[in-house]
């Protein structure tokens, strides 16, 4: 790539920018039209625009950026007021610089005399019939303006440095920055351990030194300068932005002061000679530096005739006075900001250290198996020890380039006001967006196949769920509707919601018009929990808008959305009352790149199954048998039938005589709907890293991906979603319709419980939405500090064993097995993990089965009989709190915090290296 | 501080350091100085000895520059390249003739 082409696509990249941040304030300034932050931010993007372009030679762009600028600097100077029609044509004219700048040299087939004609209109109402425009030469007509002060502030300003005009022709040739650094030399550089030289050093060494001018205050003579301090202001010129300026010399904001450049820029081309100061001659001290003040806000239109071409102009005198100028008063930022340490680097040059770093964790994979062979002799701990540093380090350059891939969901959630905004309009409703969470941080390949999903989601709230204001008013509600967009980390995932006050969904409509588009049976719909008839929006083709309209209602839309949302390794799940409003839940990963998996096997082969929809694997034999009705085999499974699918017969593999092979049955849940996949083993779990498949295998169905297992063999990716469509039919769905779940919108208050053992002795029941998984762990796997086991896992991080035998009056464990189970708890307990001996089964448990009477004792809820065994219930948040409470130093949890011990390498560690963050801000130390 | 006066010109050599760590002793006796330049048109300011500059030194060049016009005299700085250039950074040409041992300017 030329030099040249870099400089375009970075002006591309910059200038999106602009207008991304130009499109947010435009909408806040319509609820704020007076807010100097505000309008001071829209006028740095335009002129930032403008200058780039003009750089290039696009002046299709800068003609429209030109006329827009002069009417923000109308606003700026609260001339004007800016009303909704005037934002409108602001945006219009956003719109069009967007347009123009995906191809900047076509902008000129961009139409766009409609905004500059309006834009015009209200510089020409606004001027004060004073002279005629300066500038004539300049392409847009430029507003009418009064006579220049003789005597402005930006004069008087800049005769305090010794410089010629044309030592400002190059920093505005190229768009850059001026400004007047003020600062005392002894309070505000020298009391930082700074010698001046350095300062200096420093200044030159970021941008071009213009002048400089060193004063005192006029009291100060020689018989008292030793108290007083030096006041200097340097003029300065840099490409760098205020904020980063600001922390590379060390300043706060009040230090630096902007000179717009297109004020600079006429100042300039009316430069008379003697503007140009003689240097190296005596000339009168000047004491007491006036402060640089305000321009008080007197109805004065500022041009802005910076030079908008490559070539700057010729330095000539004008006929017309030039505006008045000013420097803006006030601190170039709304709060100090740090200069942060960024740069810019290529997508593709993450995504290609983002695969490599995916190769190292498979390469870590294997080296781990290796390692860990009994056939590498007795002294294999040397070995096992570089490999866990190694295992370490590949864990955690993962993680940071993961990170770094990571984005905040606010750029997503930005463009929605606007999208709210422009619809409301058009729908003539009130409608207010709130945004919350906007700095969550998600994959930016997820965050790319969240837009249009969302996109509908809100376009379907604005049309289908906000009432007109008149209907609003007549139930009692608020003529504005709001609209809540949010974003929140939950349970090492990230949950987006969608939340209205609108009219909500009325399921009975919903079945009726699902029975007459002849999507379910009348049967069926009689059949229906009112949770189960919101499902049915998400059928293809479902739609129950009375009409069609260009926002939404043609019914293509929510099965869409669900299906993306599965592609993306997430669920949707839908709530809604009817009069109260709707509320969407899309629970994404925080990566596509790297997900946990169960390997199964099928016919010698293995295939990887994404661990997010495995519900549960069953062995079927007597307890849960494999049926076939009415054509469909199904499972049995505590009461319920579930349809099944079989893995051989799906891949299209011959029918093997032996079909008493068929020896396990994953169950897979989507959303709502559960189905088994028969498989013939199950080999492991693992964190697989996800390759994409080549283009020769993408139109294969049922896989979304490859990965190379800790073996070094190839594993396709198994998708639960393809595998289901047009194999779990609308019957089956019923099927399994009643099932609850924990993400049910069921009324029932039945929950599903995980029955294991500890040791031999008492059964136990812990409530399985408290759990995140169980894994099947050996003993020598185990390390131990001081009094505690734990397990060290590939995150750099560590698994607390609890036996409860130490908290429980339960049968104390004598000895461990070789091998054992460990039940992982859900964030914010997933440091932890309990000690099983036997996962024996799960089953159904309702508050009332509770007995609370007979066992007592903290940690425990009561006992129950389930599968006919006598269980103890345990309460795993009162067993957490007694970790907490036994006061060991290295509990990783308190009750609605977490604590973050500063590292896991099986070290404990003092207290005071323990901090307390809130929840919301900390990670799971465990993702899964 | 060492003082000469001679063919109108009153010559001043403050010596090694003229800075923040000595302006406070170094002030006074500049104002005493000047009190003794009678019948000179020029005070010159010999730096070409001074060896660290800082605000300290720009504080007393900027007094003594104000002192000077109020008493109707001219100031000369003789600077080493270091102090020329020192000067030249904060612009006190403007107030001040700058000259080197070689070449008045």
């Amino acid at each position: 790539m030329s030099a040249d082409q870099e400089m375009l696509d970075l002006f591309v990249q910059e200038s999106s920018e602009h207008l991304q941040t130009l499109e947010t304030d435009l909408m806040a300034l319509e609820s704020n039209p007076t807010d100097n932050a505000l309008l001071n931010s829209i006028f740095r993007s335009v002129h930032s625009l403008k200058g780039g372009a003009g750089f290039f030679g696009f002046d299709p762009i800068v003609k429209l950026a030109h006329v827009m600028e002069s009417v923000m600097s109308l606003l700026r100077d609260a001339v004007l007021k800016a009303d909704q029609p005037m934002v409108s044509l602001l945006i219009s004219t956003s719109d069009k610089l967007n347009l123009m700048l995906g191809n900047p040299e076509r902008a000129i087939e961009i139409a766009c005399e409609g905004e500059i004609a309006g834009l015009q209109a209200i510089l020409d109402g606004t001027s004060s019939g004073a002279s005629s425009a300066a500038a004539s030469g300049a392409e847009t007509p430029a507003p009418k303006v009064p006579e220049k002060k003789s005597d402005s502030v930006l004069d008087r300003e800049l005769a305090r440095f010794d410089f010629h005009p044309d030592d400002l022709l190059d920093g505005l040739k190229h768009g850059q920055n001026f400004y007047i650094v003020q600062a005392g030399l002894e309070k505000e550089i020298e009391s930082q351990a700074q010698t001046l030289e350095h300062f200096v050093s420093e200044l030159t060494s970021l941008g071009t030194l213009i002048g400089t001018e060193a004063s005192l205050p006029d009291h100060v003579t020689l018989s008292n300068c030793a108290e007083a301090d030096v006041s200097c202001r340097f003029f300065f010129v840099t490409a760098l932005e205020p904020f980063i300026l600001c922390g590379a010399l060390g300043l706060g904001d009040e230090n630096i002061h902007q000179i717009e450049s297109s004020k600079l820029g006429e100042w300039v081309k009316t430069a008379p000679a003697e503007k140009i100061v003689p240097t190296e001659k005596t000339a009168p001290v000047v004491h007491e530096p006036q402060e640089i003040q305000e321009t008080p806000p007197e109805p004065v239109v500022s041009q802005s005739i910076v030079p908008t071409s490559p070539t700057v102009p010729a330095i000539a005198p004008q006929p017309a006075a030039p505006a008045a100028t000013q420097i803006d008063p006030k601190p170039v930022a709304g709060s100090r900001r740090k200069a942060e340490e960024t740069i810019r680097i290529s997508v593709g040059l993450l995504d290609s250290l983002m695969n490599l770093a995916g190769e190292m964790v498979l390469g870590r994979n294997r080296l781990l198996r290796i390692a860990g062979r009994s056939d590498n002799g007795p002294d294999n701990s040397q070995m096992q020890s570089v490999v866990q540093e190694i295992s370490s380090v590949t864990s955690n350059l993962q993680d940071t380039i993961m990170r770094a891939r990571l984005q905040p969901v606010g750029g997503l959630f930005g463009k929605f006001t606007r999208i709210v905004r422009d619809l409301s309009h058009k729908l003539n409703k009130e409608i207010q967006l709130e945004i919350f969470g906007d700095d969550v941080e998600l994959d930016r390949t997820l965050l790319e196949g969240l837009s249009d999903p969302l996109t509908h989601l809100v376009r379907n709230s604005v049309d289908h769920g906000i009432e007109a204001p008149s209907n609003r008013i007549a139930k009692g509600k608020s003529s504005c509707g709001t609209i809540r967009l949010s974003a929140a980390h939950l349970a090492g995932r990230v949950q987006i919601e969608v939340l209205d006050d609108g009219g909500g969904m009325d399921p009975e409509r919903l079945k009726s018009k699902a029975v007459e588009k002849g999507i379910i049976t009348i049967d069926q719909a009689s059949r229906m929990t009112d949770s189960e008839a919101l499902q049915l929006i998400f059928a293809a083709g479902f739609s129950t808008a009375a009409a069609v309209s260009d926002i939404s209602g043609r019914g293509v839309g929510m099965d869409v959305v669900k299906t993306n949302i599965e592609k993306l390794g997430g669920h949707v799940e839908l709530e809604s009352r009817l009069g109260q409003g709707t509320r969407i839940i899309i629970r994404l990963p925080l990566t596509l790149a790297i997900v946990p998996a169960l390997i199964v096997g099928c016919r010698g082969t293995n295939y990887a199954l994404p661990q997010i929809n495995v519900d549960e694997i069953v062995h079927p034999g007597e307890e849960y048998p494999l049926k076939s009705m009415g054509g469909a085999r199904v499972l049995e499974l505590r009461g319920q039938l579930l349809p099944v699918v079989n893995l051989s017969d799906l891949l299209g593999h011959p029918p093997r005589e032996n079909t008493k092979q068929e020896n396990f049955v994953v169950v897979l849940r989507l959303d709502h709907v559960s189905y088994g996949l028969i498989v013939n083993e199950i080999i492991s779990n693992e964190e697989i890293v996800v390759k994409p498949l080549g283009r020769h295998l993408r139109s294969v169905p049922y896989y979304t991906g490859a990965t190379i297992l800790g073996q070094g063999e190839i594993a396709m990716i198994l998708d639960p979603n393809s595998m289901a469509q047009g194999r779990i039919s609308a019957s089956q769905l019923a099927l399994n319709a009643s099932k609850s779940s924990e993400t049910s919108l069921s009324d029932s208050t039945s929950e599903r419980v995980l029955i294991f053992q500890e040791t031999d002795g008492e059964f136990l029941a812990i409530h399985l939405k408290k759990v995140m998984r169980v894994e099947s762990v050996n003993a020598s796997d185990i390390e131990r500090i001081g009094s505690m086991d734990c397990l060290r896992k590939n995150h750099d991080s560590t698994l607390r064993l609890v036996q409860l035998s130490d908290l429980l009056p339960i049968k104390p464990q004598t000895q461990r097995a070789e091998e054992f189970f460990l039940i992982v708890p859900r964030p914010p307990f997933d440091g932890l993990s309990i000690v099983a001996s036997r996962i024996v089964d799960s089953a159904d448990l309702s508050e009332e089965q509770i007995d609370k009477a007979t066992f007592r004792a903290r940690g425990l809820r009561g006992s129950a009989v389930l599968s006919d065994r006598l269980s103890l219930v345990l309460d795993f948040d009162a067993i957490a709190e007694m970790l907490q409470a036994s006061g060991d130093e290295t509990s990783l949890f308190a009750q609605g915090h977490f604590m973050l011990t500063a590292n896991s390498q099986q070290q404990s560690h003092p207290q005071h290296h323990i901090t307390q963050l809130p929840t919301t801000k900390a990670a799971p130390t465990l993702t899964n | 501080m060492k003082t000469k006066n001679q063919k109108g010109i009153f010559k001043i050599t403050p010596g090694l350091e003229l800075n923040v760590s000595t302006v406070a002793q170094a002030a006074p006796q500049l104002q005493k100085a000047l009190e003794k330049a009678d019948g000179a048109s020029t005070i010159e300011l010999d730096l070409s000895e001074t060896a660290s500059f800082d605000s300290g030194t720009i504080k007393i060049l900027l007094t003594l520059a104000q002192e000077c016009q109020n008493r109707g005299l001219a100031l000369k700085i003789q600077a080493s390249p270091e102090a020329k250039q020192f000067l030249n950074v904060f612009n006190l040409k403007r107030r001040m003739s700058i000259i080197t041992q070689e070449v008045s300017e």
